[in-house]
């Protein structure tokens, strides 16, 4: 398996319990969305697996590394995790180029460069190159928080409500680009939602997160 | 759990520690002083002269407080809700008062006032049989509303600013009056505003000792001097800031628990509230009031201060002028740059924390600000000279015939005594930047596999560099026109602005301290101009996405 | 961000080498004072003074409460030699920290009356100065005028102004009552010159003459060095006070004017105590006398030498006959009554 969660358990307070028990396991390439409603822990999910906060229990592996365990923690910035935020939180005072350059400043310049434009092509945003990030609509400003994530060739990517700041008319567009441009990138990823139609449209795999423990789960697609 | 552990240690956490321990245990000396047995000097003091040193004192803030929120919140108010002539000039102008130290204020006031003095002259000239005698509780009120306002009004006037004019006009599409949406909706919600600038000017009051000592308006701080140096008792002057302490936290308290769950502060988009133009007479007297203001704060003294530099900047600058200058400012920029650096260090060790323990850290380090200064330096000399004692046989090793006062006897203890004096202001800066700007940019660097350093430097500082440049500024102003610090702690014969205006008003040449109070003031200017002007360059403009 | 980097390293910098340049001893005798005073005049005598004896003389100034503190905190550690400041009272209050050392020199005996130094040789009085009334002579005929008890009379009722009672000159000239009426005489003094007061206290000593031509009050209990200072002043106005008021030395035909000095002691901890007593007896002297004193219009102690001109102009005057040693020992008491009689 690709991506193995054990037995997590996870609270901010030590009384309080926002995941119960979490184990599932993805293979490589694998799409899975988190499906939930809000306060059903399914950002905190995110978090643990990035490494942003520690579970209290439970074992993480991801590509064949042990992220987290009893006696080992890795910190989120030296785990190959990629992550979309919910407001991309693209940085206000760099440009595009910049933001997507961010996660692989130790890539020789040429080639930095070189990567930039793979991931601008991408998603289909070269001319938006030396923009900033007040100057893009809502739609451009994910697909550079994807390309910035994706630059450095996470081993996984994390999107948490890939949609929630989108009207209506754009979701529907993009939800197809999205997994378009997931799909072809190869990447095995988890995004968290509380609309079944995103999970539907984009996922492989959808799990169901209910009061912090893992309810069912539902293939969509066959691999 | 041992992951736990491993995750908190970091360079961050580490200058903290130290930091806030320096910090802390120099108060503790002092705390534990006040459990010795009381003095012959403290029964007298609590018999005779307690109840006068609380009265005053409490009318003293209360009376500044009240009256420099009004003015503040006035200005403020105007400045941001109306257009007139003079505006913009006006709207930083206001923040100038600032520059002008209180106890400067109070001595050119005082002596305007006198025989000798202009205004008198003045009023005897133009058979005006008015005396005004400056040299009382209310003089003191008036010089500290007049020389602290400021603080209200630049707190008042950024909430007012960032106010989404989303509230009001709901609120009057509800129904409600002009004046309702003033006193229920806009008012309510600048009230963390307000209560922090008026803290500010309280805390600022409470430390004051010039202007009380000339105009004998007998508060704690001047108790405090008095118990030490006329009693020559240490013992009761720290009791006695104890009790000033008790007082200080009691406010606090008090003001928590008024203002209880309620939530002041959410953030709602919305375009800000368009000026309105003002009108017919009160497009005259609206900007008048504030010009009469500034006058009465700033250019009043301003002038007077320049005649009578006029009258003795020959005898006044010399070939050491010129080093009272490079003094105050290597001092100030030094002092500025580690309490922004200690209180970057701490506000990132503490964002977003729930630990318990890294909180009240955090509160005991921005203590100080609330302590009188005449205290910190009693707290920081002690301190100081123990470790230095302690560190002898060390500076043995370097040089055989050393003193044993090798720290004590140089800017270090100073320097380390306006940190700790100062720190509250850098961090709740600092902070409040960091507030705004939240956690999710950080998060995404540390995903984007940027160690903790690099996301610092590249994304956090960037972020809050407004705050930062606030936050230094605000600390240099107070660290050059700082007076009881300077005058305790400063090495041999390191003189300053400051400590060259105090020594010659002590003196009674009243002036010759105009040249060294003008050149302090010119610098506080030139600072709070960058200040005021910094911010249009378009920082507000990247970060408005959040 | 890299300017701020430049200005924290430049600013740490600019500390070392701060730290380095304090500590670096010239090389050469020296002896450092502690002194509250700051006239030009002194350098020209310091100067002298290293001319004659090759003694270097660096000067520490400050007030003379944070000298002493100063003192007390750096204890066995401290730089000074020699400690001077104003007011008996103050000096007392060295001595009594245990930061001074008894000095036995007959130059210092010789050249200083017995009055003026302490009682047990700790310190020595270097100029004179007398607590006067200064009144408006439009509204006072300095016939009225007679003693300090005399001011307590009802009819000097909204009258009378001086300075707060935090003051030291004031608490040593409450000392000195002490002494010579006794205790309880000096309380009901106390509180009939507090009955007797124009305004609450409050300002300097150049602020009571001002009251007094301004019309507040009719006299005002000061020193006589601020007369001459104001004579002399930048501002032309504050001259213009100062002639017109006029100088009266109270208690003449009993038991005579307040004097007060200032002096100066060896610390304890004074590494060159020879030096430090040759200059104090070298300050105590003709030669510097005159200068030393007139620098702030005070009489100089050594009776050998001439007074200013203006103090001439004064003429003699009879001082209370009380070792200025007194002073500081009453001055807790002192302080103690004054609070307790509600002189502010």
């Amino acid at each position: 398996m690709y991506v193995r969660i054990e037995s997590i358990d996870f609270g901010y307070t030590k009384k309080q319990t926002v995941l119960k028990d979490i184990s599932f396991s993805m293979v490589e390439g694998e799409i899975v969305a988190i499906l939930g409603s809000s306060g059903s822990g399914k950002s905190t999910l995110l978090r643990l697996l990035s490494g942003l906060e520690i579970p209290a229990r439970g074992k993480i592996e991801i590509n064949e590394e042990t992220l987290c365990s009893a006696d080992t923690f890795v910190e989120c910035e030296k785990r190959h995790v990629g992550m979309v935020f919910q407001d991309y939180a693209l940085f206000p005072h760099m440009d595009v180029y910049k933001n997507i350059a961010f996660g692989i400043r130790k890539y020789p310049k040429a080639q930095k460069r070189q990567r930039v434009m793979e991931m601008l092509d991408l998603i289909n945003m070269e001319e938006k190159i030396h923009a900033y990030p007040h100057e893009l609509s809502g739609g451009q400003q994910q697909r550079i928080a994807l390309a910035r994530a994706l630059a450095p060739s996470p081993d996984i990517l994390l999107l948490d409500e890939p949609f929630s700041n989108l009207d209506a008319d754009l979701k529907m567009r993009i939800r197809h680009e999205l997994r378009t441009i997931m799909k072809k990138s190869g990447m095995t990823s988890i995004f968290v939602t509380h609309d079944y139609d995103d999970a539907k449209d984009i996922a492989d795999r959808i799990v169901y997160l209910e009061n912090g423990r893992i309810a069912y789960e539902e293939n969509v697609r066959h691999q | 759990m041992l992951s736990r552990i491993k995750r908190n240690i970091n360079v961050f956490s580490v200058i903290s520690v130290i930091a806030a321990l320096l910090i802390v245990i120099p108060m503790l000396n002092i705390l534990l002083e006040v459990l010795s047995p009381p003095s012959a000097a403290w029964v007298h003091i609590r018999e005779n002269l307690l109840n006068a040193y609380i009265r005053n004192t409490l009318l003293l803030i209360g009376f500044v407080a009240v009256f420099s929120a009004l003015l503040g919140l006035f200005s403020a108010y105007v400045v941001s809700r109306f257009e007139f002539r003079g505006r913009n000039l006006l709207s930083w102008m206001l923040i100038l008062p600032l520059a002008m130290p209180s106890y400067i204020a109070a001595y050119i006031y005082a002596d305007m006032f006198s025989y000798t003095g202009t205004i008198a002259r003045f009023m005897r000239s133009a058979n005006i049989p008015l005396r005004v005698n400056m040299m009382n509780l209310s003089g003191a009120i008036f010089i500290f509303t007049m020389t602290l306002f400021p603080y209200v009004y630049m707190m008042s006037r950024s909430a007012l600013s960032s106010q989404s004019a989303s509230f009001s006009e709901n609120a009057r599409l509800l129904g409600a009056n002009r004046f309702r949406v003033l006193s229920r909706v806009v008012l309510p919600l600048l009230r963390p505003a307000l209560v922090a600038g008026t803290l500010l000017v309280v805390l600022e009051t409470l430390n004051d000792y010039g202007v009380v000592a000339y105009y004998n308006v007998r508060v704690f701080s001047f108790a405090i001097f008095n118990a030490w140096f006329s009693l020559g008792d240490t013992t009761a002057a720290i009791r006695l800031s104890g009790v000033l302490m008790l007082i200080v936290f009691a406010i606090i308290f008090i003001e928590r628990a008024i203002r209880g769950k309620r939530q002041y502060s959410m953030h709602v988009k919305g375009k800000p509230v368009e000026p309105k133009k003002l009108r017919g007479i009160s497009a005259f007297i609206v900007p008048a009031t504030l010009w009469l203001i500034m006058a009465l704060a700033f250019f009043i003294p301003l002038a007077q201060l320049f005649y009578y530099a006029s009258l003795t900047f020959s005898d006044v600058i010399n070939a050491n002028f010129i080093f009272l200058i490079i003094n105050s400012l290597t001092l100030a920029i030094t002092a500025t740059a580690i309490t922004v650096f200690v209180a970057l260090m701490l506000a990132n060790y503490n964002r977003g924390t729930k630990n318990r323990f890294k909180k009240g850290l955090l509160k005991v380090t921005n203590l100080g600000y609330a302590i009188p200064g005449a205290v910190i330096a009693i707290a920081v000399m002690l301190f100081v000279h123990g470790i230095d004692r302690t560190l002898y046989p060390v500076y043995r090793l370097f040089n055989p015939d050393t003193g044993r006062l090798v720290i004590s006897s140089t800017l270090i203890m100073l320097t380390f005594a306006f940190v700790l004096r100062f720190m509250a202001i850098g961090y709740n800066s600092i902070e409040a930047s960091y507030d705004k700007v939240g956690e999710k940019f950080t998060e995404a660097s540390y995903s984007l596999r940027a160690g903790k350093l690099r996301t610092l430097l590249t994304v956090d500082v960037p972020m809050i560099k407004h705050g930062l440049i606030s936050a230094a500024i605000i600390v240099f102003i107070d660290v050059i026109k700082e007076l009881p610090l300077t005058l305790i702690l400063r090495p041999t014969n390191y003189n300053t602005l400051a400590s060259e205006v105090f020594r010659y008003a002590r003196e009674e040449m009243l002036q010759e301290s105009a040249v060294p109070a003008l050149v302090l003031i010119g610098v506080a200017t030139f600072a709070i101009y960058y200040l005021t002007h910094y911010n249009k360059k378009g920082v507000a403009a990247n970060v408005r996405e959040n | 961000m890299n300017k701020l980097l430049l200005s924290l390293s430049v600013g740490m910098i600019v500390l070392m080498l701060s730290a380095c340049t304090f500590g670096v001893n010239p090389d050469g005798e020296s002896i450092t004072v502690f002194s509250e005073r700051h006239y030009d005049t002194d350098q020209i005598l310091f100067d002298l003074f290293e001319q004659q004896t090759g003694i270097r003389v660096n000067v520490i100034d400050g007030g003379a409460d944070e000298l002493i503190n100063r003192l007390e905190n750096e204890s066995e550690d401290t730089s000074a030699d020699v400690l001077i400041i104003a007011d008996a009272g103050r000096l007392h209050r060295a001595k009594t920290k245990d930061l001074l050392q008894p000095v036995e020199s007959d130059t210092l005996f010789e050249n200083i009356p017995s009055n003026y130094r302490d009682a047990d040789n700790y310190w020595f009085g270097l100029t004179k100065r007398a607590r006067v009334l200064v009144y408006h002579p439009d509204r006072v005929d300095p016939s009225e005028l007679s003693t300090y008890e005399a001011l307590t009379e009802p009819e000097w009722e909204g009258r009378v102004v001086t300075r707060t009672s935090t003051n030291i000159y004031n608490q040593s000239l409450m000392a000195s009552f002490i002494e010579i009426m006794g205790e309880e005489d000096a309380r009901a003094w106390a509180e009939g010159i507090t009955a007797n007061f124009a305004r609450t206290p409050a300002g300097n000593d150049r602020d009571q003459s001002k009251f007094v031509v301004e019309g507040g009050a009719d006299v005002a209990i000061m020193n006589t060095y601020y007369i001459g200072r104001m004579m002399n002043s930048s501002d032309p106005f504050e001259q213009e006070v100062a002639e017109t008021v006029g100088v009266f030395f109270p208690n003449q035909d009993t038991t005579g004017t307040h004097v007060n000095v200032s002096a100066a002691g060896v610390t304890k901890h004074s590494d060159n105590v020879e030096a430090a007593v040759q200059f104090i007896e070298f300050l105590s002297g003709e030669e510097a006398q005159e200068s030393f004193a007139n620098a702030n219009y005070e009489y100089p102690v050594n009776e050998n030498v001439e007074m200013h001109d203006l103090l001439k102009s004064w003429g003699e005057f009879k001082a209370q006959d009380i070792n200025l040693s007194v002073l500081g020992e009453n001055s807790y008491q002192a302080t103690i009554i004054m609070d307790e009689v509600g002189w502010e």
